[in-house]
Formats: structure tokens, C-alpha cells, sequence
């Protein structure tokens, strides 16, 4: 059975430790296929991230051609890591 | 990584340049909470101003006998077109895959919980409140609903309530008996302080909503947990609080088909229906300004819903605007802003949380 979505982010930094958003977003295209939401990845982590389920441990900037684009990297709090495992 | 000057701020590896993007995002993504949150706020008070204040003037609420099953039907109808609205944009956004997902889990559980607790007491409420006394007045005194959360997630959740809240608080509590210690000069009807009191028990309804379904949030998508928790209270409206009403309300010789039939076939059924769509709206804007521009500054701007029912009503209705009415609505939404938040927070746009 599959999860609500944020709930699966939250196992999947489980698993990972870490994951910067587009790897969620790649794990997520083969987890829940065909489905847009994935696309919106970064809001669903920047949500988590404001209740604390979420901290940001890393960020930096890539040039893609004329754009700057903003990498960040994700990781499970402690609090976010208990409440999860009471909902999973 | 690019070999740009490292920092660590607290437990977060950056750069300068990375930091400076990320204020220029957040600053964006505040500038459009903002805008989101004032137009939720916008639309909530048209609704209710415009649509359901003359929705609620149909021959069918005229009738003493329906005093309980019109804003109950009024109310159902209500959520229901909002859960079909909530759904048509879920399923634009490629979401609707989620809504199964998160009734059978836990948090879902919750939302659904809070759309029980929501149905009789906060939307039932608020369209009995609406149907006895002028949407202007009954307005304020719903917005005070975060004040009541307050409390109940003190005493339920053991959450703080801080010296600035407790003003807060207490602002809200005395702009309520401002608004109602002075009825319009123009007259009202004898239900008058009725509505008033139901508006009340609408606050602490959706205060009740607010808390149990914040807690299972966390990991549900706003815009699945609208829809959840509106087909939630849909069913309990249609299937239990407007039969039970029907039973102990309605005289002998009226049968619930009958009454069915009378409130389909009434010819403002449409501004209620149309309210449904523009609340739930609504509801969308308030929670993407929650997302994009922080949770205190966008329930702030939400509750300018009073604010702009005052408004709306003074310029294009002929509602009666008392000095009571403007001083009270002003001291409830001052007392919000303390509850909700440091007010110098919420006017520094850079600091998104």
C-alpha cells in the first residue's frame, strides 16, 4: 500500500540519510508513476520542513546555462523521525 | 560544489551566494503569500457577505419551522460544493491518487475527525449565525476563532500560551462585547443576539476543527486534507445532522422529502451553492499563503476577513455599521495578531517562518 506522499519522503530520508530534493523528486517519479504531484517535491520537503519534520543541511548553487539554481540538501529531524514512524 | 567561501551557520553547510538566492526565493515566495493571504481573505468575506447574506433570505429560512434543518441544508449544500471544487482542483494537480492514500492512514484519520467536529458545530454554526444576525456582525466574532484554539491546544495539548497571547486573547473576548453591546439603531431581528452566540459557537467549533486536524497535517497536503475533511462533513451534514433534525424539529404533517424538495427547488439555492465554490477558494488561497509566507502572517491576513465584511458591507450593502461594530472588529483582529504572532515577525517579509 502506498503512502501519503510527504510520509514517503520522510521514509525515503530515512533510509538515505540524506537526499538533496531532486534526488526526492527521482525516487519519488518511481515510486508514485504517472502522478504530477512528484513535481512539486520541493514544496511537499519545504512544508516538512516547516512543521520540523525536516532540516536543510546543505546548500549551494549550480549554473544551469543563464539560470542559478539553488541545490539543497534534506535530512530527518529527530522530532520529524518519531512522528513519522507514528504514522507510517 | 563550486569553491565559494563555505560557512556553517548552525548545522547548515552554505555558501554566501547560495544564501542569497535562497533569501531572494523566500522573499519571492513571501511577497505571493502575501497576496494569497489577503485575497483568501477577500473572498471568505464576499461569500459571506454577498452570497450566503442573501442566500440565507430565501422564503425557505423565513419559515420558523425550518429554524434548524435551513442552515444545516444551507450548510451541507455549502461543503458539498466546496468538496467538489477542492476535487477538481486535486485533480488538476495530479493529486487525486492521494485522497484514498490518506483516509486509510492515521492522519487522515484526523482530518476526518476534524471535519466531525467541524460540520455541526463550526460551519453549522457559522450558517445559523449568518441566517439570524447580519453577516457584518457575525464575521468578527468568528475570526477570533485561533483564540479559542489557543486554549483548547493549552488545555488538550499541553501547548503554552504566552503573556502576549493571553492580551491577545483578552482583546478578542472584549471586542466580542463591544460588537454586541450596541445593536443597530436601525433595528433587528428578535435573533438577533442568537446569531451572535451561534457565531461564537462557530469559533470554538472550528477552533476544536483547527486543532485535531493541525496535528495529523503535518504530513497531508493541505489541499487533500480541505478535501477530506469537507466530503467528511458533507456525509455527516446529509446523512446525520439534517435526518435527526428533520425528526425532532419538524411538525408531523412535513416529511423530510418534502423539505428536501422545497430546499432544492428554492430559487437562491445558487448564491449558496456559488459560496461553497468561493469558500473553498478561499480556504486554497489561505493555505498556500501558509506554505509560501508562513503560518502566523497568513492567518493574520486571513482574519482581515472581518475587516473587509465591515467594509463590503458598509459601502455596497445597507447594512447599519455601528461605532461598536468598527471598534469591535478592530480590537478582535489587533488581539488575533498578538495570539497569532510577534507582530515584528510578521512584518519582516525575510523571515519566511
Amino acid at each position: 500500500m502506498k503512502h501519503p506522499i510527504r510520509l514517503e519522503i520522510c521514509k525515503l530520508l530515512d533510509e538515505h540519510t540524506t537526499l538533496t530534493t531532486q534526488e526526492i523528486q527521482n525516487l519519488l517519479e518511481q515510486a508514485y508513476t504517472n502522478e504530477k504531484q512528484v513535481y512539486a517535491a520541493n514544496d511537499h520537503v519545504l512544508s516538512l520542513r516547516a512543521v520540523g519534520i525536516v532540516e536543510l543541511l546543505e546548500e549551494w548553487v549550480e549554473e544551469k546555462g543563464d539560470e542559478e539554481i539553488l541545490m539543497q540538501r534534506w535530512g530527518l529531524t529527530k522530532f520529524g523521525r518519531e512522528k513519522y514512524l507514528k504514522y507510517w | 560544489m563550486s569553491s565559494e567561501i563555505l560557512i556553517e551557520t548552525g548545522s547548515v553547510r552554505t555558501t554566501e551566494r547560495a544564501i542569497k538566492l535562497r533569501e531572494k526565493i523566500d522573499f519571492q515566495f513571501a511577497k505571493t503569500g502575501l497576496i494569497l493571504g489577503i485575497l483568501g481573505g477577500v473572498l471568505w468575506a464576499i461569500a459571506s457577505i454577498f452570497l450566503l447574506g442573501n442566500g440565507v433570505k430565501s422564503e425557505f429560512f423565513a419559515k420558523p419551522e425550518f429554524w434548524l434543518v435551513a442552515p444545516l441544508m444551507a450548510a451541507g449544500i455549502h461543503d458539498f460544493c466546496g468538496a467538489c471544487t477542492s476535487l477538481a482542483v486535486n485533480t488538476y494537480r495530479g493529486q487525486i491518487q492521494e485522497i484514498p492514500r490518506t483516509f486509510k492512514n492515521k492522519a487522515g484519520k484526523l482530518c476526518m475527525l476534524g471535519g466531525c467536529l467541524g460540520a455541526p458545530f463550526g460551519m453549522g454554526g457559522y450558517l445559523m449565525a449568518v441566517s439570524l444576525a447580519d453577516p457584518a456582525y457575525v464575521l468578527p466574532i468568528t475570526s477570533s476563532y485561533p483564540a479559542f484554539a489557543a486554549v483548547l491546544a493549552m488545555i488538550f495539548l499541553k501547548e503554552k500560551i504566552i503573556k502576549r497571547a493571553w492580551i491577545g486573547l483578552f482583546g478578542c473576548i472584549a471586542g466580542v462585547f463591544v460588537i454586541s453591546f450596541v445593536t443597530p439603531s436601525g433595528g433587528v431581528s428578535e435573533y438577533f443576539y442568537w446569531g451572535l452566540f451561534f457565531a461564537v459557537v462557530a469559533a470554538v467549533g472550528w477552533a476544536c476543527e483547527g486543532v485535531v486536524v493541525t496535528s495529523g497535517m503535518d504530513f497531508v497536503e493541505p489541499g487533500i486534507a480541505l478535501n477530506i475533511y469537507q466530503m467528511t462533513s458533507t456525509c455527516i451534514y446529509w446523512f446525520i445532522l439534517i435526518p435527526l433534525a428533520c425528526h425532532f424539529t419538524l411538525p408531523a404533517d412535513i416529511s423530510y422529502l418534502s423539505v428536501m424538495n422545497e430546499f432544492f427547488a428554492g430559487d437562491k439555492l445558487y448564491l449558496i451553492m456559488l459560496a461553497g465554490v468561493v469558500g473553498a477558494t478561499s480556504y486554497m488561497c489561505w493555505y498556500k499563503a501558509m506554505n509560501t509566507t508562513g503560518v502566523s502572517r497568513a492567518m493574520a491576513l486571513n482574519i482581515t476577513y472581518a475587516l473587509w465584511g465591515v467594509l463590503f458591507s458598509a459601502v455596497f450593502l445597507d447594512t447599519e455599521i455601528t461605532v461598536n461594530l468598527v471598534i469591535g472588529a478592530i480590537m478582535i483582529f489587533l488581539g488575533m495578531i498578538l495570539v497569532i504572532g510577534n507582530p515584528k515577525d510578521m512584518i519582516n517579509l525575510r523571515q519566511v517562518n
